[in-house]
């Protein structure tokens, strides 16, 4: 007989709430902070934070989810956070399974390694497809991870809170 | 083995279900008229009103800021805004005998009705995008009220803001004249020689544009009016775009370009004006 799984359900509602919130931070309130000239990206920040808290595929699912609503806050096309936030959840996960633990200082690693790659991903269209000149656009890049980082310790807490549940398979 | 895990079936599921949907959402992008994908339409639109409510908050904690932290900034510069005003009242006064005047002279020649007309819709500014790369902001208003991609955007001086990039049925997103992807046929007030006001990344985080293909003889000073032309087909011409305040060798080239502040205050718009429609 089938039974309903009140704690997948559980686990699925905490984290989408956990999304929910990071979502309208992301979108209304990060555009007003601007820390080294740069405005933060807290998504990025979660999909490491619960991916070391689960196995990859909830790792890639939430990434999935999160690079779909980072998409849609940076007003741009769905597709450049979607994939990297995808391969930044199964990546960490794996990571959080063979050699990271899901410490504060494994979190903030992770989180700098990410936000540095995202940055990068980021500025080669505009390298490639107007006339900037690379030096600000890399130091734009370091500016946002900077500015993100500074929040590293509340999102860690957060995600820490939705993932109390005892682990289980999405 | 470690890496078997990355192998496994669902993970693979996952990362493929994330490549189709961006290639849907790129197929979507391309097939319509909206500027934006279908996936990001739908969640703009189901979290407009949490966005709306969170804007609103945000910006009553700034004004509460404000009220408290810039109390004598905010006394000093209603002041001087008020010497404005009367300014502007002296102006406008003036400038109704003018048109007038110039109305009577019209019909004395026979003439037909010169300049522009716009049709306008004003929208409430929701929210800003959070992107470092990029400048733009979504408002209020979207397809429903006529808005469509590519309308221009000014503010309720007539300065330029930027023009729709991408449209819902009930906000839009307006992409500023300072995003790198930004480019208006611009006229020199001045000189009348013709240029182009281009978004440049590293003058965006100071809220400033270039002013590239100037004429080689062009004399510029700091101060001096750059407006739209109107060449290019989205925007009306003689609308403020800014002021020159720099003019610079450029390292790209031989030439040089002016660096201009713009007229709109990015950092305090509330609401701005879509032109749905005009005739010059």
């Amino acid at each position: 007989m089938y039974r309903f799984d009140w704690k997948k359900l559980y686990s699925v509602l905490t984290y989408a709430v956990l999304l929910l919130i990071l979502y309208f931070l992301q979108d209304a309130v990060c555009p007003h902070i601007l820390l080294f000239g740069a405005r933060p990206l807290l998504l990025p920040m979660a999909v490491v934070g619960v991916s070391l808290r689960g196995d990859l595929v909830r790792g890639g699912v939430f990434g999935l989810c999160a690079g779909v609503l980072c998409d849609t806050a940076l007003n741009q096309t769905v597709a450049l956070c979607l994939i990297l936030f995808t391969l930044l959840g199964i990546f960490c996960a794996y990571l959080a399974d063979t050699t990271f633990t899901g410490s504060f200082p494994s979190f903030f690693v992770l989180c700098a390694a990410a936000l540095l790659i995202i940055g990068l991903c980021q500025l080669l269209p505009l390298l490639f497809s107007s006339a900037a000149s690379p030096l600000p656009l890399f130091g734009m890049a370091c500016r946002q991870a900077l500015s993100s980082l500074i929040f590293s310790l509340p999102v860690y807490y957060l995600c820490r809170l939705a993932g109390r549940r005892p682990r289980q398979q999405f | 083995m470690p890496v078997k895990k990355l192998l496994n079936a669902k993970v693979i599921a996952v990362a493929v279900a994330a490549v189709l949907i961006a290639v849907l959402c790129a197929v979507s992008l391309s097939g319509g008229m909206r500027g934006s994908d279908a996936l990001s339409s739908a969640i703009r639109t189901a979290s407009g009103p949490g966005s709306r409510l969170m804007s609103s908050l945000v910006g009553g904690l700034e004004k509460l800021y404000g009220y408290l932290y810039r109390y004598d900034e905010l006394e000093a510069e209603n002041a001087r805004l008020a010497a404005r005003v009367a300014e502007l009242e002296a102006d406008y006064r003036q400038f109704e005998e003018i048109a007038a005047e110039n109305d009577r002279l019209h019909k004395l020649l026979n003439m037909s009705e010169r300049g522009s007309k716009y049709e306008l819709c004003s929208a409430a500014v929701i929210s800003w995008g959070a992107s470092n790369w990029s400048s733009s902001f979504t408002i209020s208003k979207g397809s429903d009220d006529g808005i469509s991609v590519g309308d221009p955007v000014i503010t309720e001086l007539s300065y330029v803001v930027g023009r729709v990039t991408a449209v819902q049925n009930s906000s839009a997103t307006v992409t500023t004249i300072l995003d790198t992807s930004s480019s208006i046929g611009a006229t020199i007030y001045k000189t009348g020689d013709a240029a182009v006001a281009q978004g440049d990344f590293s003058l965006m985080g100071d809220n400033l544009l270039r002013l590239s293909y100037l004429p080689e003889d062009v004399e510029l000073i700091a101060g001096d009016a750059v407006l739209s032309s109107g060449k290019g087909g989205v925007f009306p011409s003689g609308l403020l775009i800014g002021e020159v305040t720099d003019v610079v060798p450029d390292p790209v080239g031989s030439g040089r370009y002016a660096v201009i502040s713009p007229a709109a205050d990015f950092y305090a718009l509330t609401s701005v004006h879509v032109i749905t429609d005009y005739n010059t």
